[in-house]
């Protein structure tokens, strides 16, 4: 079995009395991405300074690639590469300048065409040797992109990467850490698009004031939230009464209309389409179209977080 | 308010007061000191334990036990002696020690300290023991001697005036009188002396030391334990004063070898060499006097020992190498010259104003002293340059170009970067 | 990936020089890049320039009327004001880029990949030593073309007082990191660098005054409590602050102790890496973070 690129054991930062982050357990596994969640100030770029060394944890260990953090971070750090929360852009540098320093700082071989062949990536060709102070915070974010890249990092640490882009930027960067992933890139993902997430991350870990509430694949915390599925059916006309009359059958659990919009809940455990169908013929209705609502990572974080909160307050 | 200003008051009147007041005189013991220096034997007073006694190594000096009324003079803000007052010899010998262990024990002596060519003219001599004692003697028989042969002159030369008088009154008569022969003035009395006193002769190696009086009844002497410091020099070299034509009273002087002498071009410069010794200012200015509050103990300055007036000086410049003797030279008062006086070889008889090697500074010139068998004295070396003097415009403009280089590379960068104007969003 | 035959100490070397000294090489340029291509140094040096113009113009101004001038060093007074203003410069700069860096998040940045707080401080520090180095030819050039201008000799002595400046000056940069690295804020570090440097000058000017007033003992005298102090706390500060490193070194050169210069300089080294040392242990106890 491999070891986990990263892992915490026990992470706990304190900052006079408060509490960042506590007894944090999560562990990243080799070439996955791994979304991690939470609302602001639940601890999530704390966590991810302990992760690089620029924070010191008051309690518990890091282990990256197996080996505590501390045991040599300067030669593990060249095998990471990150996108901070306000990453900062030399204002007297061009695009290629700011690029060539940290290929320069990294030790990268062959600069000019991997800079290149990245700015040409992330579309950022045209503009290398405009002075990047000039650049829109949008570009910023892809040129970070390209300097957390540069080195050919084994673990990306993002957080916010697709902050201030617009949806075509959102669906390039999608692109291409997907491509990396299929590379073997690990990546840690710290956003708060949980559409995104959703879209990209194997497994996520959601934070809620400093604690890790659920760490989990996507489907599984959905079907936490599978107690009662949802079918949205859309009818050709309105019937009247037919919410009444699907609430009669055993299976339904819940029926409201609005005109020809049909919502109902029914039982989990089995597929109750067809049941649906024919009540729905049953009732003088011709159904045009039938989906099954799948519950939203957005979902599963609000109902786990409201949770989490509820268990802190009772 | 009011507390606030009586007591500004009396803070502003204190001072005052005090400077006001009659000096409080205290009895107590001091050295009275006669430090050998090179301008002379320099007297000094030590009152107080703080004042450290410095002395030149390889020269001797007397430090004189003395029971005085001390009082503290504040416009100089230091410590005074009123002799007339009181001025008893303290008995005892001086104990000097070292790192705690005995040096010697110096016995008093009898001193007395000459000066062959007068007061303010040096060298001073300092004679102890019988010597002194005879030396002193000795002058005060050359003095009476003098005394007496001047007032013989006085006399002679009085009736000398009467018969030259009569002589005159005689030939306006028509008379024809031989003029009487003037009187031959005695040859002026230069040597001075002071009195004979007791100290203790003081010529110790070079070091720091510490000295007390034990009295007959052997006992410290109170108040009497002092730090001494003998010191040395740092450095021999040449010093040269120099006295520009331009400027004869107002002489510079060219004290570290290597320093660099700046004249106008043709300008006539009198160079007089010495021999000079470097020694630290702190201690050179404590030994001339204890209480002073200048001098830096990381600052050095140069004395000078002897005149080389006799030794040749060799000039190199553009016209190739010549060497020059010393002279002496007199200022003659004249009217119509620029200057209003002119420098000149005195004529036989008349007495010179100074005496110098005549350069005439013409493009660089290199200067050494010559010893006598013709090689080069260590240290005397100096060059004379003559400097651009003109326009100011050079030093102004100079200045300006790392700025015009800054200004050039800044300009360069922003012409990479582009000029101004965001980028399109891509 | 060492080569074939490759020694395991060129091993380690190669490994210490990827994992650390290249970074701060590439640090190193950048900082060094940055500061060359801005105006500010190169103003500094003409301003340097000037003050030694005005002093010359005053001895030539001398030799003119008086028709005689004897002076050891024309540029000695000149050196004394340019190498401090440039120390002073030195370490006012280095102290402004760090903590403007920090307030900026550009430490933090660098602090994502191989850059540890001592590497951050020693590429500042050698990007400043090497700038001054460069200031200081530009200065000596200045030199050169106001002693040709006005035939006032530029001595050896002056050319190895300046170069052996760089000591005192690298102390100076130094003390300028360590400020920056306790001091979190840019306006509260340039204040405080700002205010060791002219509070070691001005202590030093106090000092030679007090010394030259007369003291008297016999009242309670206030010149000669602030002399007394003057002195005292100007004996620590020539040794604690790098500006009475720069007055020493300079002193002994134009003396001509060369042998007390060099010791200085190299005294001046020592203070400049165990500053430095406090500097990096300082930066990472106050964090890096903005």
């Amino acid at each position: 079995m491999t070891e986990p690129v990263v892992r915490t054991e026990q992470l706990t930062k304190r900052y006079n009395g408060l509490v960042a982050v506590s007894d944090l357990e999560v562990g990243v596994e080799p070439g996955e991405i791994y979304g991690f969640l939470g609302p602001n100030g639940a601890g999530k770029t704390t966590t991810l300074l302990m992760m690089l060394g620029i924070l010191k944890p008051t309690a518990g260990r890091i282990y990256l690639w197996g080996r505590p953090l501390e045991d040599n971070p300067l030669a593990v750090k060249r095998r990471i590469g990150v996108v901070g929360e306000h990453d900062y852009i030399y204002d007297h540098v061009t695009a290629d300048e700011y690029l060539r320093f940290f290929a320069d700082l990294y030790g990268v071989a062959n600069p000019t065409a991997r800079i290149g062949a990245l700015l040409d990536r992330l579309g950022l060709l045209k503009v290398r040797t405009l002075p990047a102070r000039d650049f829109s915070r949008g570009m910023k974010q892809k040129l970070s992109l390209a300097r957390a890249l540069l080195h050919e990092p084994e673990l990306l640490l993002l957080d916010e990467p697709v902050s201030g882009l617009d949806p075509h930027g959102i669906v390039d960067v999608r692109r291409l850490l997907l491509e990396l992933n299929r590379n073997g890139v690990t990546i840690f993902i710290s956003s708060h698009l949980l559409s995104e997430i959703e879209q990209t991350a194997h497994r996520v870990g959601i934070m809620h004031r400093g604690r890790l509430v659920r760490q989990d694949t996507i489907p599984a915390l959905r079907a936490l939230l599978r107690q009662d599925p949802t079918l949205e059916v859309e009818l050709q006309a309105p019937v009247p009464n037919l919410d009444v009359q699907l609430l009669k059958l055993p299976v339904v659990r819940q029926a409201q209309t609005n005109g020809r919009k049909l919502v109902v809940t029914v039982a989990s455990g089995a597929d109750h389409r067809g049941v649906i169908s024919q009540a729905v013929a049953a009732a003088g209705g011709v159904i045009v179209g039938m989906h099954a609502h799948e519950p939203t990572l957005e979902e599963a974080f609000l109902t786990l977080t409201d949770a989490a909160v509820e268990r802190w307050v009772s | 308010m009011n507390r606030t200003i009586i007591v500004l008051i009396f803070l502003l009147l204190g001072p005052g007061t005090a400077r006001a007041q009659v000096p409080v005189k205290e009895r107590q013991f001091v050295y009275g000191i006669n430090a050998f220096a090179w301008e002379g034997y320099v007297g000094s007073l030590s009152a107080k334990s703080s004042h450290t006694i410095y002395v030149l190594a390889g020269h001797r000096s007397i430090l004189s036990a003395r029971e005085t009324l001390v009082y503290f003079w504040p416009i100089t803000g230091e410590y005074r002696a009123d002799w007339s007052g009181l001025n008893a010899s303290v008995a005892g010998n001086l104990e000097v020690l070292q790192a705690g262990h005995a040096v010697t024990v110096l016995p008093r002596q009898a001193y007395v300290i000459q000066y062959p060519n007068g007061p303010d003219s040096g060298p001073a001599i300092l004679y102890v023991g019988e010597e002194a004692e005879r030396r002193y003697r000795a002058f005060v028989e050359a003095r009476d001697q003098y005394r007496d042969a001047l007032a013989r002159y006085l006399e002679a030369r009085r009736r000398y005036l009467e018969a030259l008088d009569k002589a005159a009154a005689a030939r306006q008569r028509g008379t024809t009188v031989p003029l009487p022969t003037a009187p031959e003035e005695p040859e002026q009395f230069r040597l001075f002396s002071s009195d004979v006193h007791d100290g203790f002769l003081i010529n110790l190696p070079l070091g720091n030391y510490t000295i007390r009086v034990r009295g007959p009844d052997r006992q410290i002497v109170a108040g009497s334990q002092r730090t001494l410091v003998v010191f040395t020099h740092r450095r021999e070299a040449v010093g040269f004063t120099i006295v520009p034509q331009t400027r004869w009273t107002v002489p510079e002087r060219a004290d570290e070898p290597g320093s660099t002498i700046y004249a106008r071009q043709d300008q006539v410069l009198y160079f007089q060499p010495y021999a000079a010794r470097e020694y630290n200012d702190l201690a050179y200015t404590r030994l001339v006097n204890p209480q002073s509050a200048e001098g830096r103990s990381d600052g050095w300055r140069w004395e000078y020992t002897q005149s080389l007036a006799e030794s040749p000086l060799q000039l190199a410049g553009v016209s190739g190498v010549q060497t020059v003797n010393g002279r002496q030279y007199r200022v003659e008062q004249k009217t119509g010259e620029a200057l209003g006086y002119e420098v000149i070889e005195p004529p036989a008889g008349q007495t010179s104003d100074f005496s110098g090697f005549k350069v005439q500074v013409q493009g660089t010139l290199n200067l050494t002293l010559l010893d006598t068998a013709g090689r080069p004295v260590p240290g005397s070396e100096r060059i004379v340059r003559v400097p651009r003097l003109g326009t100011a415009w050079p030093l102004a403009i100079i200045p300006l170009l790392p700025l015009t280089l800054g200004a050039a590379v800044v300009a360069w960068r922003r012409e990479q970067l582009g000029g101004t104007g965001r980028p399109r969003e891509v | 990936m060492g080569l074939v035959g490759e020694t395991p100490d060129a091993t380690r070397i190669r490994s210490a020089w990827m994992i650390s000294g290249r970074p701060t090489a590439a640090m190193v340029r950048l900082d060094l890049f940055s500061t060359l291509t801005a105006l500010a140094p190169y103003a500094v040096v003409a301003v340097a320039a000037a003050l030694t113009g005005f002093v010359l113009q005053n001895d030539l101004n001398r030799v003119q009327e008086d028709g005689l001038l004897v002076i050891s060093d024309p540029f000695a007074v000149s050196l004394y004001g340019g190498v401090l203003l440039l120390s002073v410069y030195l370490a006012a700069a280095a102290a402004m880029v760090v903590a403007r860096e920090r307030e900026q998040g550009a430490v933090e940045l660098l602090s994502y990949g191989p850059v540890s707080a001592f590497s951050y401080l020693l590429a500042k520090f050698t990007s400043h030593v090497l700038q001054y180095m460069i200031l200081v030819v530009l200065l000596l050039g200045s030199y050169l073309l106001l002693a040709v201008a006005t035939g006032l000799r530029l001595r050896g002595s002056t050319l190895l007082a300046m170069a052996l400046s760089i000591g005192p000056a690298a102390a100076a940069a130094a003390l300028g990191l360590l400020v920056a690295a306790l001091i979190r804020r840019v306006r509260p570090t340039i204040l405080a660098v700002l205010g060791l440097a002219l509070g070691t000058v001005g202590l030093q000017v106090a000092r030679e005054v007090l010394v030259r007033l007369p003291s008297p003992e016999f009242h309670v005298n206030p010149v000669q409590l602030l002399r007394w102090a003057a002195v005292a706390v100007s004996s620590i500060t020539q040794w604690l602050l790098p500006f009475g490193y720069v007055d020493r070194e300079l002193s002994s050169m134009l003396r001509g102790d060369l042998a007390e210069a060099v010791g200085v300089t190299v005294v001046a080294g020592v203070y400049a890496v165990l500053v430095l040392a406090l500097a990096a242990a300082g930066l990472a106890r106050t964090g890096i973070r903005r």
